[in-house]
């Protein structure tokens, strides 16, 4: 019980503590004074530079990071696979993949971005799952038809980005992530449906903890283990693909701070759900801040920034606990 | 309830029930033993709604169970299955709290009721001093017991136990035959479970279910059905057919 409270009031400590001082680091410097005074007043030029450019980019980091982190642990949930992420799995790159062929053919359709990333992630979903199932999900087959889609979809971007290499899928990248350019556009899109995701999966914690038992025994409980396995399913790969609609592709982070989450606070959703959105939106707003400022003025993309700092992370939680999921 | 007429396949289409037509007499223990293979936990299956069969029916209380709504059949029945897994770290407490799941509308909390079940059934299987211990933490025999203390809170007149002794030390298969007898007595449950064992069979149930290939062999009184022959026919074993003054009826295989 101490432990989960202290690790909740760490990371949103850290949370706040990294936030503000990713908004006055950079190029352009400001004190946190002027820059408080600056956001209400707008008569300081430098803060109205910091609010166009870097505010955006942080609040889509924030939110990046929590949908991504709370997707793996529903798909973790939904699937019992310790090893689901939706990056891994291939919702992520068919996300992209969707977005990247529309902006190509229809450049007009910028706006409805997040719609198509959600028909993509739930098409490679949906075939993950189709050619997983074979009377009862394997883990193993699941997660190696999961890698054949998503190096499927990769390749699929890869090979319409080299075709045109042009300046079209300004919003999406297809491998790595860098949160340049964000507008506040971006910022209301991933607010909107980030906000909308994440309250459903906090309504969800217990379908999530039901999952735990198997289905037979579930059936027995009168607990209708398909319809939730759907609703369940439908939230994580909107919650994945609004990330990746807008911040590009960040894989690893759903699987790495739901680990550090059950680690830290157990595997009960209840508390495993918004820690994790808090754990990951730190975790994405420290390495984009990194990213920028460590060898400035050239920019590390944020996901290169995470594996480098989450893997060892998730390596040394491990090796402290053995509590893994599921066993 | 009355099982008219089951056929029942896997998808590789092999026949694993063929046509069975029984019942199950209410407040009575009744085991259905077999050799491997012979469709047992298959059967159990059926009866518990986890197989569809291709054809026939299953009728509980006048209403074909696929008819019942997922949580009226959770009220009706309780099934303890075979292989149990829970996420690590749950209490015993939070698992048997899962048994009252079908009288709990979605996001609401446990009230009076469901506390009084949860501990009636703790202390019914003997495990109201370890509710807050993890699962992990029990011995096989109380790990067995929580599972059915889960089936107890589900509070169902009828209970499915599918192999409950299967890989338990002997004092605890023992253990859990007493408890299933005493809850048959006094809590007036119907008991349906299958047993590798013919003599545990023979000593804790009112009716036995001999089944072989898909098919019921034979089915009523362990003392009017259990004989030589019918050991030969299902089993192919060789067995003495004992019956004792002191310790009742009782078979010893001697050789195939």
């Amino acid at each position: 019980m101490y432990k989960k409270l202290i690790s909740f009031i760490a990371v949103i400590g850290l949370l706040l503590f990294v936030s503000l001082y990713s908004m006055i680091t950079g190029s352009i410097e400001v004190g946190l004074g002027d820059l408080i005074t600056g956001l209400f007043t707008g008569t300081n030029e430098n803060v109205e530079i910091i609010k166009d450019l870097r505010l955006p980019r942080i609040i889509i980091a924030l939110f990046a990071g929590a949908c991504l982190s709370v997707s793996g642990v529903l798909l973790q949930a939904v699937l019992r696979n310790p090893l689901a992420e939706p990056g891994i799995i291939g919702v992520s790159s068919g996300a992209g993949f969707v977005s990247i062929l529309m902006i190509t053919f229809f450049p007009t359709l910028y706006f409805y971005t997040p719609l198509f990333s959600f028909i993509g992630g739930a098409a490679a979903f949906l075939l993950v799952y189709l050619f997983a199932w074979k009377s009862g999900l394997d883990p193993l087959r699941m997660i190696l038809i999961g890698v054949a889609i998503n190096a499927l979809f990769t390749g699929l971007s890869q090979l319409l980005s080299a075709q045109n290499a042009s300046s079209l899928m300004s919003g999406i990248s297809v491998d790595a992530s860098t949160l340049t350019m964000k507008t506040w556009d971006d910022v209301g899109i991933i607010t909107l449906y980030g906000t909308i995701g994440l309250l459903l999966s906090l309504l969800l914690y217990a379908w999530c903890n039901h999952l735990g038992l198997k289905d037979k025994t579930l059936r027995n409980l009168g607990f209708q283990v398909n319809r939730a396995r759907f609703i369940i399913s439908v939230v994580a790969v909107l919650l994945a693909s609004i990330a990746t609609a807008i911040a590009g592709m960040f894989t690893f982070v759903g699987l790495l701070v739901p680990h550090i989450g059950r680690v830290l606070v157990g595997n009960d959703h209840k508390v495993l759900i918004p820690f994790s959105a808090l754990a990951g939106a730190l975790l994405i707003v420290t390495a984009d801040t990194l990213g920028r400022t460590i060898m400035a003025p050239i920019e590390i993309p944020a996901s290169i920034i995470m594996a480098v700092i989450g893997g060892p992370f998730l390596i040394f939680l491990l090796r402290k606990s053995d509590r893994i999921y599921g066993n | 309830m009355e099982i008219k007429d089951i056929t029942f396949s896997y998808q590789d289409k092999v026949v694993r029930l063929h046509g069975i037509e029984t019942s199950i007499t209410p407040g009575k223990i009744t085991t259905i033993l077999g050799p491997n293979g012979s469709g047992k936990s298959t059967l159990l299956g059926v009866l518990t709604n986890n197989l569809a069969p291709q054809k026939g029916s299953v009728i509980l209380d006048g209403k074909a169970i696929k008819q019942y709504k997922p949580k009226e059949l959770a009220k009706k029945l309780g099934v303890v299955h075979q292989q149990n897994n829970a996420p690590s770290g749950m209490t015993v407490e939070k698992l048997v709290y899962y048994g009252r799941l079908p009288h709990k509308a979605a996001f609401t909390q446990h009230g009076d009721k469901d506390e009084k079940k949860v501990t009636w059934a703790l202390e019914r299987t003997g495990l109201i001093e370890k509710r807050h211990a993890p699962l992990d933490n029990l011995s096989g025999g109380q790990q067995q017991r929580a599972w059915i203390a889960m089936a107890l809170a589900q509070d169902t007149p009828y209970l499915f136990l599918d192999e409950p002794t299967a890989n338990l030390d002997i004092f605890y298969q023992y253990e859990i035959l007493e408890l299933v007898k005493e809850l048959c007595k006094e809590e007036g449950l119907t008991i349906v479970m299958v047993l590798h064992d013919i003599n545990q069979a023979i000593q804790y149930s009112h009716e036995i279910i001999a089944m072989k290939n898909g098919r019921i062999i034979s089915h009523g009184n362990p003392r009017d059905i259990v004989t030589r022959q019918l050991m030969q026919e299902v089993y192919g074993v060789n067995v003495v057919v004992k019956d004792d003054p002191a310790l009742g009826m009782y078979i010893v295989p001697i050789g195939i």
